[in-house]
């Protein structure tokens, strides 16, 4: 589990996340707005720049480690 | 802790810095502090847009308790956003805002804007559908109504000359804006003018604009919040009357005591052209109708000889309604300005170069708005720019002449120690009053008055614009104007009273007020004698006075009883006071003429 991304879901929303995949049915303040926040905290934190269909697409934990992936993120 | 202390810490936590998710983490302590404020002590403010526009909503709410205000923000996304004004059933109906912002884009009027040829015809209806919504609006409402107008697209491909749509954009701004200012609660919000300052190319983060149709950043957004909090300010709270103004280093560089007229930095190029700079903006807010002053330890003669012969002097002797220049403490200074030009100490804001003297002033008045002036006078300019308490949505009349008012002031009180007896003093100046029920163009004077008289005012009852309207539409109210002018000039509208029926024999007076600069020349006396004159003549039996005592209107109840009410009674704070007018006596002063105008429009 990437150390910096379980950090940027405890800072955002409060949740301590695991290995298992947790979607954004399963957060309950992962609203539309929550997700832009979510969005440009990996954006800086890993100092990547996403697309705009990756941003849309990262709904999940397991999404986002996979775009990590193809940013050479592990 | 009080709701606005929570807001004020949540406000203090937040800076340019701040991340997107921390607005979102206190959203709900500072929806909790706002809802934990009575409903009577918040304001009202809805925020219609065509696009995603929070967190503006709560940097908003945060942007208001730095300055005193608990702002209940309402606000409303996409095409929902139209459609709620229109809607009387609609959330954004029932919460009945006080002020409406709208932010619709270009292209929530023509869905592809940006590949249209745009013309004159294009221009119209923008415009008409505009007109729609504010007349949709103003059914169900009684708010003000403030539209931001377009900002004017970067064209692609860039060119370095003005093409053909920036003119159609320019055009529809000056349309809008000529349109609006012709209803007496509508505005346009020079967002254009917000987002050049700000820079365009800054204004959105292009992943959320095309992901999340969110299209200013939060940092414009913070920005933009204070902007529009001056806005809410100037309609809601006590306005700034007065700028008081340290000089050395302030307004020049240099102290003048030591390095003389030729020696002191001051000049419209070159070193000394930031302060040419300042001063022609603070020349720019006078006219606006803000006074000023000075307030600075030094020699009188070596100021005045600044103010009347440097070459590059903007602000003269004129400029000012109020020179103190001495060796006294500043803020014995400050009190004695405010006391020479009639107005309270909370609508002065003080601007000196002096940390250690802004600290006295800080300390000793707190009431007073103390400016943190920048460091290097290179930045004064900008700072000033940036500052939001000078905001006048519709500068009046009175507005634009106050400081001449307050020169003629002076005169007569010249004149008024030549005279031998007040009364011919007051005899020679030829005052003629012109009492009246307001038309439709009195209203934002009217309003304006009831916002800020504090001193001569019965009840200090605050009445926006809308609520003027919805009296005198009412009908049952008599609204009363008053226009003064004399030898010196015309002083324009200076008074109003609201007299509303208890039976048919009994009136009450809601609000009597008069602007301090006429006070003491018998005008006030033959207002009101005037009125109840008029509702004897309409076989009124029984006048009733309330009067709401505050720290400033305490010589309403000597003026009173000078014209023959007597207290009636007293609950809380509240005192009623009645006079018979049965066998009343109420002789005008003959010394003022008097012109009634009740003529319908």
């Amino acid at each position: 589990m990437n150390e910096q991304l379980k950090a940027i879901f405890k800072e955002v929303f409060d949740i301590d996340i695991t290995e298992q995949n947790l979607t954004r049915d399963d957060i309950p303040e992962w609203d539309s707005l929550r997700h832009v926040g979510l969005i440009l905290e990996i954006e800086t934190q890993f100092g990547i720049s996403c697309s705009v269909e990756e941003a849309m697409q990262m709904i999940s934990t397991d999404i986002i480690k996979e775009i990590l992936k193809d940013h050479g993120i592990e | 802790m009080s709701p606005l202390e929570q807001l004020d810490q949540l406000a203090q936590s937040i800076s340019p810095q701040t991340r997107f998710h921390q607005y979102l983490q206190i959203e709900k302590p500072i929806l909790k502090a706002v809802e934990e404020t009575p409903a009577t002590e918040r304001v009202r403010v809805a925020l219609m847009s065509s696009f995603t526009i929070r967190p503006l909503n709560l940097l908003l709410t945060l942007e208001g308790a730095r300055e005193d205000l608990i702002l209940d923000v309402y606000f409303s996304e996409g095409r929902q956003s139209v459609q709620e004004t229109i809607d009387p059933r609609s959330l954004f109906c029932k919460f009945d805002p006080e002020i409406v912002f709208y932010f619709l884009e270009l292209n929530s009027f023509f869905p592809n804007s940006s590949n249209m040829e745009l013309g004159d015809k294009e221009n119209q209806i923008v415009i008409d559908k505009i007109l729609e919504l504010y007349h949709q609006f103003s059914i169900n409402s009684k708010g003000l109504f403030i539209f931001s107008n377009f900002i004017l697209p970067i064209d692609f491909p860039f060119s370095a000359f003005q093409n053909k749509k920036e003119k159609w954009f320019i055009r529809l701004n000056q349309d809008l804006n000529e349109k609006l200012l012709s209803f007496n609660n509508a505005y346009t919000f020079n967002l254009e003018e917000l987002a050049q300052f700000f820079g365009k190319s800054r204004l959105s983060n292009p992943l959320l604009k095309y992901s999340s149709d969110i299209l200013f950043d939060h940092v414009f957004m913070s920005f933009l919040s204070k902007k529009m909090l001056s806005v809410v300010k100037s309609v809601k709270s006590n306005p700034k009357k007065c700028i008081v103004l340290d000089c050395d280093n302030t307004l020049w560089g240099g102290v003048i005591g030591e390095v003389g007229l030729e020696g002191i930095d001051l000049s419209s190029q070159g070193q000394g052209s930031e302060f040419y700079t300042f001063q022609t903006q603070l020349k720019a807010i006078s006219e606006r109708g803000i006074l000023l002053g000075i307030n600075s330890k030094n020699n009188l003669n070596d100021v005045m000889e600044v103010l009347e012969k440097h070459p590059h002097m903007i602000l003269k002797k004129e400029d000012f309604a109020c020179i103190r220049c001495n060796w006294k403490n500043k803020s014995e200074n400050m009190v004695s300005i405010a006391e020479e030009l009639n107005i309270g100490l909370d609508s002065i804001v003080f601007i000196d170069d002096d940390p250690s003297q802004r600290k006295l002033i800080q300390d000793t008045l707190p009431s007073v708005k103390v400016l943190d002036l920048p460091k290097n006078p290179a930045h004064y300019p900008e700072f000033l720019q940036r500052n939001n308490d000078f905001e006048s949505i519709k500068p009046t009349f009175e507005d634009l002449n106050r400081a001449k008012f307050y020169q003629a002031k002076k005169q007569r009180n010249d004149l008024a120690t030549q005279n031998k007896s007040f009364t011919s003093f007051v005899q020679s100046l030829n005052t003629v009053l012109t009492i009246g029920s307001p038309r439709q163009k009195d209203i934002p004077r009217l309003s304006q008055l009831t916002l800020r008289t504090n001193q001569f005012n019965f009840t200090t009852k605050r009445y926006t614009e809308a609520d003027i309207t919805a009296m005198i539409q009412s009908s049952n109210s008599k609204i009363f104007y008053l226009k003064s002018k004399d030898i010196f000039g015309d002083d324009g509208t200076v008074g109003m009273a609201i007299i509303n029926p208890k039976s048919e024999e009994i009136y009450v007076i809601d609000s009597f007020l008069l602007s301090c600069r006429v006070l003491g020349r018998f005008i006030e006396e033959t207002f009101l004698r005037a009125i109840i004159k008029r509702l004897h003549e309409e076989s009124v039996k029984i006048i009733q006075a309330n009067f709401i005592p505050t720290t400033k209107n305490i010589q309403i109840p000597d003026f009173l009883s000078r014209i023959g009410f007597k207290l009636k009674t007293e609950s809380g704070k509240e005192r009623v006071y009645e006079m018979d007018l049965i066998n009343v006596e109420n002789h005008l002063f003959s010394g003022i003429q008097v012109i009634e105008d009740y003529s319908d429009e």
